[in-house]
């Protein structure tokens, strides 16, 4: 228990520290911003120190006994990786945001919710059982509505999309406020979805924890096979999924993630790199062994495991359309994103699709691990670049380079590293799952992947290109006239950004030293006996592993060449006249547009009908017959009344009357007498029933 | 001997008079009295608390004593794990809104907090009754007050709205009346010794064996008595109009406990009395439970009244009560008991808080109260925590209650996965009022809540973030054994 306290206190001082914010606020605001730091980098710190020290294992308590579930943090090579992942670089993002957010108004707030954001992330990461794990699920998603919607106050320089920008006539232009909301509901959907699933597991397995969930595979009457008997275990599989889908913006839920670029750049960094969209990835690879084994006793692995892959190639390949013609920079890294996490997917779900499960599975933490790194440094760089040029949009920038030499450098390693460039981490873990569709006969995922690889090539380069190379655009050459020239943001910001993006080419050229040593950590989750997932040995040869190896190689730099020759020697100017290619890319395929005019203006139509029609139009209506009926006599009734006195006691025989008159009175102040002999009424009866109790 | 319960039942009826009498001339006087014997029954509360053998299903603290035994009357009162929880936000929502009422009821304070306490031991006196006439005449007496409160401190429609509450629930309660009165005279004749009885726990014994024609005829009739309370969509039109006219604290009490009279009836009388019954009716009652959750998230979507949102929102909770009851699992009844308590607490907090908004920006509509987080930013930052405990985030209470209900539902029938609509939309129109209320600049100087009223406020929150965290005191310990007692009585009857 000692150790075990550790692990507990990864996730837990963070919570604390959130709660401790506002008090520390009261002091100073100098140290309300060091605790905060403070508070993360003791879980970072604690997360290292528990992944070197505690050994392996379920450390529970009691939670609910009746019910017997039990709380508790799982500590296993996977939960580990994942944690230090989490912490480490949320600690980066906290400093940066130490500079960053410097004079921003409601600042107890956004540290408050940061040390949240990172503690439920970490219980999300820790926790030994499905129920806990939802609590940091749903806290997750909700500090990411706080944080995304931080600017409330919803100032035009905190919005996303071009201004006036239409899509069948529905606004692609979002304020923090409604990105916020729009995150929520979005990922809502999809955790109700993992809900669902959680309790029909549940139902037959009596238990939320992870062990016990693959333990009980082994036997007989598992829930899998109750599940399976009802027809249902692959769609208790397939809505699991639902959750990961929309908590890491995977297509058909992708749409939440561009538009939540409206928070601050690092809540954008924390979102995108530790926290967040990278819970779908973690949670998958949490329970896609357990889905395995279940699926595999009743030959049903090839259909979730290939909804999952062709799931993440189609979204990689969606999203990077989408980067490839995006006007923000923050949006190309968005899409970006929902891009990575697509290859993410498609290495997890290849996992079940190939021989050697474990391969796949790396993979796809592999690349989470790199990309987390070059997509935390780019996005702090891109923070720095939004606020020295005062704007959001690309073709307002240009020419950044000379001003900011170490800035410009630290998003080209980052950006090198996102193309898959050679001796770059994103090279290894990409080229990984690209390998791995081939090999595993996956052609048409290998070539959506692949084509993906040209576009993220495309993207990164026309990126760096409008931003930091040609001349500066007119809008920063008036910025320059008015006394505001670009310059490198101070160490707190710098040191952050250009730390993960040498830390990405560090990772990438000893990635030959580690990968063997950390993949047989990361496997090592796997090796008790009550795990049996394949792991044949790759058979193919070291020229086919060389000849994939240049083909994904080739296809980057040729994608990043033709954006070389389009944006670093032009200075872009951009077009609302597009062609209909990039326009159907730069409308988002028309999704966005389409799910609002469905679930929003078609949910509100169907509730107005509702109201109008049901609710006043039909039970309102019935329901008031009688009540009116009554109503209009005793109204009737009252008018006598006040007209003939006299004849008003032989009129008040009704109920309906009764009451009218009652009330009358009521009204014009005639209320003791009535609420006088309702209380003696009432006293005296109550005064007889004590007196028979007091009797006895 | 009169023991705690009877004391907690009519020590707040005895003060009643002199609350009055005293009040008149003074309405400080009345205002300390109200709130200092709710405050006292509270801690009484708590010493029924303590006394409370835990993990035991029985009925506890029982007392009974004859009264006019030749019609199978007697004076019977206990708790047990299903009405002890309802027993607490009874006291503890007394005292809130009591509280509450301090500053919102402007005029005839003797009147309004002698009507009060009468309430209150009519609610008290619900919850414990273990004879069903003692049951039905503090069901009665809780609903007289009601009328004066919507009636006297109503707003500008109080007179529509009062009357179309008394005639709505007095309908439903003559119904339910018929039910008992019948089943009285069929297990009144000779088949059953030892007389006809109104007593719960003989009536339990006796109906296992009274034909299913007849307990079917007694379980509608009471259902619609309860429906109607709790309420049940279409019997629910009278609800939204109460409560957008009632005084923001007696909203309180009608949301709060007021429904939580149906759902209690639900359990205690539908469910537990009539197993066989059940195993017919629960299909119909399930759906319509299923059918109020959607439609009331539906109609609170559109709704401009913060007030007539929040009231719909009861309509969309406690539909899940009804699911939950009639799955008549473990899972499902305890969290539909579960959601009782959660739901009075979350949606009391939610109306007082509507009634603070109101009297300090002048409006309760959606659309005019932007920009509240500039102008009241504590009372935002609750009205996002009482939000976030109606969506059921995890970490409230009403998660915990919500998805048990959908746990049960979901055990019993996996076409119930549809009741996951009802928890999206809940999110949904939750969001989009508080981002039409709390977000975008706002007009005006800052004009925040007293700190007494904040309090009052916050003091909703505790329980529901402690239970929310870590509910066995509550479940395991209280509402489990008493609903699996109950539930394998059910299933032993083949009920299910």
């Amino acid at each position: 228990m000692a150790t075990s306290l550790l692990a507990w206190l990864i996730w837990v001082t963070p919570l604390i520290g959130a709660l401790l914010t506002p008090l520390f606020a009261k002091i100073h605001s100098r140290i309300r911003d060091v605790a905060a730091v403070g508070f993360t980098l003791v879980a970072a710190v604690l997360s290292t120190i528990t992944a070197l020290t505690v050994s392996a294992g379920d450390y529970t308590v009691a939670w609910i006994p009746s019910l017997s579930i039990t709380a508790g943090v799982l500590v296993d090579p996977l939960s580990l990786f994942m944690a230090n992942i989490v912490a480490w670089i949320s600690l980066l993002i906290m400093i940066y945001s130490v500079g960053y957010m410097k004079g921003e108004f409601g600042m107890t707030r956004y540290w408050f919710f940061m040390n949240l954001f990172i503690g439920n992330m970490l219980l999300l990461v820790l926790a030994d059982n499905l129920l806990m794990m939802f609590f940091g699920w749903e806290g997750v998603g909700l500090c990411s509505y706080a944080l995304i919607g931080h600017f409330y106050r919803d100032e035009p320089q905190y919005w996303v999309g071009t201004p006036g920008d239409k899509a069948l006539g529905v606004s692609e232009e979002y304020s923090p406020t409604k990105s916020g909301m729009k995150a929520f509901i979005m990922t809502r959907i999809g955790d109700i979805a993992l809900l669902i699933a959680i309790f029909l597991i549940y139902a037959f397995a009596r238990t939320f924890n992870y062990n016990q969930l693959v333990t009980q595979l082994g036997g007989s009457g598992s829930w899998a096979a109750n599940l399976a008997r009802l027809g249902l275990l692959l769609p208790t599989a397939l809505l699991f999924f639902g959750g990961p889908i929309g908590k890491s913006a995977q297509f058909p839920l992708q749409e939440w993630l561009p538009d939540a670029m409206t928070g601050p750049a690092s809540v954008s960094a924390l979102i995108h790199a530790a926290t967040m969209v990278k819970a779908g990835v973690f949670l998958t690879g949490r329970m896609g062994p357990v889905f395995f084994i279940a699926l595999s006793q009743f030959n049903q692995v090839p259909q979730f495991f290939g909804f999952i892959a062709w799931i993440g190639a189609l979204t990689a390949l969606l999203a990077a359309t989408q980067a490839a013609v995006a006007r923000e920079i923050k949006k190309v890294l968005a899409y970006s994103t929902v891009s990575q996490i697509g290859y993410m997917m498609l290495a997890l779900g290849l996992a079940g699709l190939s021989a050697n499960f474990l391969a796949g599975y790396t993979a796809g933490l592999f690349h989470l691990l790199s990309h987390a790194v070059f997509k935390a440094s780019l996005f702090l760089a891109a923070g720095w670049v939004l606020h020295v040029t005062e704007s959001r949009f690309m073709d307002e920038m240009g020419g950044l380079a000379k001003a900011m030499r170490l800035t410009s450098a630290s998003m080209l390693l980052a950006g090198l590293s996102l193309m898959g460039i050679p001796l770059f981490s994103g090279f290894w873990t990409k080229d990984a799952i690209l390998s791995l569709s081939f090999l595993g006969g996956q052609y048409i995922l290998y070539g959506l992947a692949l084509a993906t690889a040209f576009i993220t090539g495309f993207y990164t380069v026309r990126m760096l290109g409008i931003t930091l190379a040609g001349k500066p655009s007119k809008h920063l050459e008036e910025l320059m006239e008015s006394g505001k020239h670009p310059h490198e943001a101070s160490l707190t910001m710098l040191i952050p950004y250009l730390l993960l993006a040498v830390g990405s080419l560090a990772l990438g050229l000893s990635y030959p030293i580690y990968s063997g040593p950390l993949t047989r950590y990361v496997a090592s989750t796997f090796s008790s006996t009550i795990y049996a997932l394949p792991s044949a040995t790759s058979s193919a040869s070291s020229l086919t592993d060389l000849l994939l190896l240049s083909v994904s190689t080739a296809v980057a730099i040729v994608g990043g060449a033709i954006a070389y020759f389009l944006y670093f020697r032009k200075s872009y100017e951009f077009e609302t006249a597009m062609n209909p290619i990039q326009r159907f890319f730069w409308k988002r395929w028309y999704l966005d547009a389409i799910y609002y005019k469905v679930f929003v203006s078609g949910l509100l139509a169907a509730s107005r009908g509702l109201y109008a029609y049901v609710e006043q139009g039909i039970w309102n209506r019935l329901n008031n017959v009688v009540a009116k009926d009554i109503m209009d006599y005793s109204r009737a009734s009252d008018q006598l009344d006040t007209q003939v006195v006299d004849r008003a006691a032989n009129e008040v025989a009704s109920y309906g009357s009764r009451l009218s008159n009652l009330l009358r009175r009521l009204q014009s102040g005639v209320t003791e007498q009535y609420v006088i002999a309702f209380a003696i009424g009432i006293i005296l009866l109550l005064a007889y029933m004590l007196f028979v109790v007091g009797a006895t | 001997m009169i023991g705690l319960l009877s004391i907690a039942i009519f020590l707040p009826a005895v003060l009643a008079a002199p609350t009055y009498l005293l009040g008149r001339k003074n309405a400080k006087v009345a205002k300390v009295m109200g709130v200092g014997t709710t405050a006292v029954v509270f801690a009484i509360s708590i010493l029924i608390l303590v006394v409370f053998q835990y993990g035991q299903p029985g009925f506890q603290l029982s007392e009974s004593a004859p009264w006019a035994a030749s019609f199978g009357l007697n004076y019977k009162v206990g708790v047990d794990g299903i009405s002890l929880p309802l027993l607490m936000i009874a006291t503890f929502l007394s005292l809130l809104s009591a509280a509450g009422s301090w500053d919102q009821i402007t005029f005839k304070h003797a009147e309004y907090y002698a009507l009060f306490l009468i309430f209150e031991t009519g609610i008290i006196g619900v919850f414990t009754s273990l004879n069903l006439i003692l049951f039905y005449l503090f069901w009665e007496i809780v609903l007289i007050p009601m009328f004066f409160f919507i009636g006297i401190w109503g707003g500008p429609r109080r007179r529509y709205a009062s009357i179309k509450f008394l005639i709505f629930t007095y309908s439903g309660s003559a119904v339910m009346l018929f039910g008992f009165l019948a089943l009285y005279a069929w297990t009144g004749t000779s088949a059953y010794p030892g007389g006809p009885s109104f007593d719960y726990d003989v009536l339990a014994a006796r109906i296992p064996s009274l034909a299913l024609p007849l307990q079917l005829v007694v379980a509608i009739t009471t259902f619609v008595g309860f429906a109607v309370k709790l309420p049940i969509f279409p019997l629910h039109t009278w609800l939204p109009d109460a409560h957008v006219e009632a005084p923001a604290p007696v909203s309180v009490l009608l949301a709060g406990l007021l429904l939580k009279m149906g759902g209690y009836g639900l359990i205690r009388y539908n469910l537990l009395l009539f197993p066989k019954a059940v195993t017919v009716l629960w299909p119909y009652l399930t759906t319509i439970g299923l059918i109020t959750m959607i439609y009331g998230a539906s109609v609170a979507l559109v709704a401009k009244d913060i007030k007539r949102m929040i009231a719909l929102t009861s309509v969309n909770h406690m539909g899940y009560v009804l699911l939950g009851a009639f799955t008549a699992t473990v899972a499902g009844v305890s969290g539909a008991v579960f959601q009782m308590f959660s739901h009075g607490l979350a949606v009391g907090m939610l109306f007082l808080m509507s009634g603070y908004i109101h009297e300090h920006t002048g409006t309760r509509n959606i659309d005019e109260l932007k920009g509240l987080r500039g102008k009241m930013p504590q009372t935002v930052t609750l009205l996002f925590l009482a939000s976030m405990a109606a969506m059921a985030v995890p970490g409230f209470a009403n998660f915990i209650s919500e998805y048990l209900v959908i746990q049960g539902a979901l055990s019993v029938s996996y076409l119930f996965a549809i009741a996951i609509v009802a928890p999206a939309l809940t999110v949904g129109y939750f969001l989009w009022m508080l981002r039409r209320v709390a977000m975008t600049p706002g007009a005006g100087p800052k004009n925040e809540l007293h700190l007494h009223s904040i309090l009052v406020l916050v003091a909703f929150l505790v329980p529901l973030l402690i239970f929310g965290v870590y509910p066995p005191p509550i479940l395991g310990s209280v509402i489990t054994p008493t609903v699996e007692k109950w539930v394998g009585i059910i299933a032993a009857l083949g009920a299910r």
